[in-house]
């Protein structure tokens, strides 16, 4: 009698694993597409950057995001840098970014800004929580954070994103589409001005009041962790302003981290009290973040300020980081399309 | 545990692996603690009183065996009859306590209060017991096979306890015989290629029955029941039409997914949706409708009660009583007893007027079996279960007055014209996706009625098949209602 090849069982388990092997592909499509980018560009400007490539990683939350245009620094000193910060990532999440930028990158410094000392919380809000997490990439950092950070009955929506993003279909059904964010090695930026209230200060340094635990406790783990894998940490903060009726204390926490960089043997160099030259009435794009005029004044000084303390090289000559001119005047043709020619005036109570 | 649950997702095929992996031995004990898991997971408390009803019916199925040795028939019959009066009793005592006391004591206080006694009734708080007129009814069936000798008292306790618990029907049936779900505990299941592909089709179908059609539908329902005042009539006759559609793809989809699930682990579970809207009567709806239900109440209370037996009119009051505690059965609300009520009194009618319609059949040369009696009957059968729905699903009777009134006067047909449609809890995507879905389910059930198509499929070449999962799955990922209530604006304009 003539026999098969192969076993009807060993066929049947072949197709079988086959059939699923077919669906887990067809998934993991229909999960990029679902999910889209204009929610999670953040990330791709990183994943986008050869792996170890980058020397400087700019990272913390929207603060750091909307201040700091790498194409700026690489332009004025050749820096070679990438903004990796994420809106409203509050710093036990900037523990996990930081985790997942060192598996692509191996940066000399990272600069972190601290704002974000502030919020005694694990996550502000579920969209913020999947604004982070949905945009890393496969790989243990995201699923420590997933385990870390969410209750638990919550978790599969944040490690099948799926779960989330499969109504998406309905907006081939909406008129209004959605503007894609665009973001320039990462960085965001805002092109309205904002005035604070007209009593609005800076407080004395020496003014602290003590952060929530949690945020302390994770901005530890971020120490030990970039001693650990050897890169040099800066702590700071982009200068903000605060409300009139400030509850937090936002500038006297930020101000305490001054104390625990002390303790800790890591710098701390807070921009609030550094001449940036910034216009409180002019550069701030609303209350807590400075705009695309703020970001310049901010870029400008945080590249002299670190081509003075650390050992980075200026790339521009280099054949490898031709690319990056080439991405500079991409920048510069949207920017002309984006700025005003005169800036627009500021609005008193506007807040972005 | 809900089968449209992700842990769902994870303790399936892990259950049903080890299943097949684990010694035969030891098979009944794992089904047995994984049912007992599947349970704990709403209430762990509510364990102890299906161990409780399970104990009771296993014990009295041992002593009705023991009863078999009496010689003297009348003294064995009494011993007999004892024995399943006891295990009615403290079963049908457990059930009522739980689902039918805080109804009672109501009821009992509003009938003082009409004698011009005023007593409020003692607020009860008793949380129903998921699955407790399920695995009962199921629990007192074997009770009653036994004592009628169709099957015999199983001694192997942790196998009756499994019998009772089985978590693919544990919780919305269908509702097993002895006879059927007993037996085949008793033999060790096999892992069948084609069987357990059998299953997963009639899971996956389950699953879009239930995640596509009947959760979506159920938005516009909820819109029009929960707030009934001011409904256009029109509104309300849709609302009734989809809620007959969600309530079929609810239940017939968990029905579903639980025979499938079963089926994939090699047990066999009887049907327990047949296509119930293509009925031709009333009667021939109660053969397609939760059919494990109907053939319990007609195997254990209709033919008790004498069934037809005993003249027409004793048989017509039979079948009022067997429907009026069917609807009891679903809830414990005059709602439901009057839905019950209802549907006994069609049948009552049906029964009544037959001659009459077969003799107008005749004289009009209407075939019995021809398509135009189908094209007639089909859609009026509809409408009445519809119609009896409205009851099923209102809130009070208050509310089901206020609906049907709109539907008489207040029909306001142009509520539902241009974007009026999309006003009623499904916009315009959702309810472009229901009106598909529906359409695909209609049409399923015209071919199905025809030809299986679940064994059609089967036999087809492997890419159309792999198309054919394909795309039921994913479109049960894609327009399945399921995960957080994305809000894209929330995503786009969330507080820095």
């Amino acid at each position: 009698m003539h026999r098969r090849f192969l076993s009807r069982r060993a066929r049947r388990a072949i197709s079988a694993v086959a059939f699923l092997l077919l669906f887990l592909f067809l998934f993991q499509l229909l999960s990029g597409r679902m999910r889209g980018n204009q929610y999670t560009a953040a990330a791709i400007g990183l994943y986008d950057e050869p792996k170890h490539s980058i020397d400087v990683l700019f990272m913390g939350s929207s603060h750091m995001l909307n201040a700091v245009s790498p194409l700026e620094l690489w332009e004025e000193y050749g820096l070679v840098s990438n903004n990796f910060a994420q809106n409203s990532q509050v710093l036990p999440m900037t523990y996990y970014a930081v985790k997942e930028a060192l598996r692509f990158q191996t940066p000399k410094v990272i600069v972190l800004d601290i704002y974000k000392i502030v919020q005694d919380c694990l996550y502000e809000t579920e969209a913020a929580l999947h604004y982070n997490l949905d945009c890393m990439r496969f790989g243990l950092p995201k699923y420590q954070a997933i385990f870390d950070l969410v209750e638990r009955e919550r978790q599969p929506e944040y490690l099948i994103d799926l779960i989330t993003y499969h109504t998406r279909w309905k907006e081939l059904f909406q008129e209004e589409v959605q503007e894609p964010v665009v973001r320039h090695k990462g960085t965001e930026l805002l092109f309205s001005t904002y005035q604070p209230y007209a009593g609005w200060t800076v407080v004395p340094e020496q003014e602290t009041i003590q952060p929530p635990e949690v945020a302390v406790e994770y901005l530890k783990r971020i120490v030990d962790l970039c001693r650990e894998e050897g890169v040099e940490l800066l702590l700071t903060a982009v200068p903000f302003t605060t409300p009139e009726e400030d509850e937090l204390g936002r500038q006297q926490m930020v101000n305490a981290v001054g104390g625990y960089a002390q303790d800790w043997g890591v710098p701390f160099v807070n921009m609030m009290y550094q001449d940036l030259g910034l216009d409180y009435s002019q550069d701030m794009a609303n209350m807590y973040h400075v705009n695309y005029w703020g970001m310049q004044k901010v870029s400008h000084w945080l590249g002299a300020y670190l081509l003075e303390h650390y050992d980075l090289p200026d790339r521009r000559g280099e054949a490898a980081y031709q690319g990056w001119n080439q991405d500079l005047a991409e920048y510069r043709s949207w920017l002309a399309g984006m700025v005003p020619e005169q800036q627009p005036g500021s609005m008193l109570d506007g807040v972005g | 545990m809900l089968f449209n649950s992700f842990p769902f997702l994870l303790f399936f095929p892990l259950v049903t692996l080890a299943y097949f992996l684990i010694p035969e031995r030891l098979r009944t004990f794992w089904l047995l603690g994984a049912s007992y898991y599947f349970y704990m997971c709403w209430n762990p408390k509510y364990a102890l009183l299906m161990l409780l009803s399970t104990a009771i019916t296993y014990f009295s199925g041992l002593l009705l065996r023991d009863a078999e040795r009496i010689p003297d028939p009348a003294a064995r019959q009494r011993r007999k009859k004892l024995w399943v009066g006891l295990s009615f009793g403290s079963n049908l005592a457990i059930l009522c306590t739980f689902k039918y006391l805080g109804f009672l004591l109501d009821n009992l206080a509003r009938l003082l209060g009409l004698a011009g006694l005023s007593v409020a009734a003692p607020a009860i708080d008793l949380l129903l017991p998921v699955g407790i007129s399920f695995y009962t009814f199921q629990a007192l069936g074997y009770t009653v096979d036994v004592y009628r000798g169709d099957t015999r008292a199983e001694t192997n306790f942790f196998r009756y306890a499994l019998f009772v618990s089985f978590f693919p029907q544990l919780v919305a049936g269908p509702i097993e015989r002895s006879g059927s779900l007993l037996k085949q505990l008793k033999r060790p299941r096999k892992f069948h290629y084609r069987r357990a592909r059998a299953g997963l089709l009639r899971m996956g179908w389950g699953f879009f029955q239930k995640l596509v059609i009947a959760d979506r539908v159920a938005m516009w329902v909820d819109t029009v029941f929960h707030d009934p005042a001011g409904k256009p009539g029109s509104t309300v006759a849709v609302a009734t039409v989809l809620f007959t559609f969600q309530i079929y793809c609810d239940f017939g989809g968990y029905s579903n997914i639980a025979i499938g699930a079963a089926q994939v682990m090699g047990i066999r579970l009887m049907d327990n949706f047949h296509r119930p809207f293509l009925a031709l009567s009333i009667q021939d709806f109660w053969r397609r409708w939760h059919i494990s239900l109907s053939t319990w109440f007609r195997d254990y209370l209709y033919i008790p009660l004498g069934g037809s037996r005993k003249g027409e009119a004793r048989a017509l009051a039979n079948l009022m009583i067997v429907f009026l505690v069917s609807g009891l059965w679903h809830g414990a609300g005059w709602t439901f007893v009057l839905w019950g009520g209802l549907h006994g009194l069609y049948q009552v009618v049906g029964k009544l007027t037959r001659p009459p319609r077969q003799a107008l059949r005749a004289a009009l040369h209407i075939q019995e079996e021809g398509l135009l009696r189908k094209l007639v009957a089909v859609p009026v059968t509809f409408c009445l279960t519809s119609f009896a729905f409205l009851f099923f699903r209102a809130n009070s009777l208050g509310d089901a007055v206020t609906l049907i009134r709109a539907m008489l006067l207040d029909w306001r047909g142009n509520a539902l014209a241009g974007e009026g449609l999309y006003q009623f809890g499904l916009d315009r995507g959702d309810f472009t996706v229901a009106v598909a879905a529906l359409a695909v389910l209609v049409l399923a059930d015209f071919l199905n009625e025809w030809k299986d198509m679940g064994k059609l499929l089967e036999r087809q070449v492997l890419p159309l098949r792999w198309v054919a999962y394909l795309l039921l799955i994913f479109t049960i990922l894609i327009f399945g209602i399921y995960g957080p209530n994305y809000d894209a604006a929330a995503f786009i304009y969330f507080a820095f």
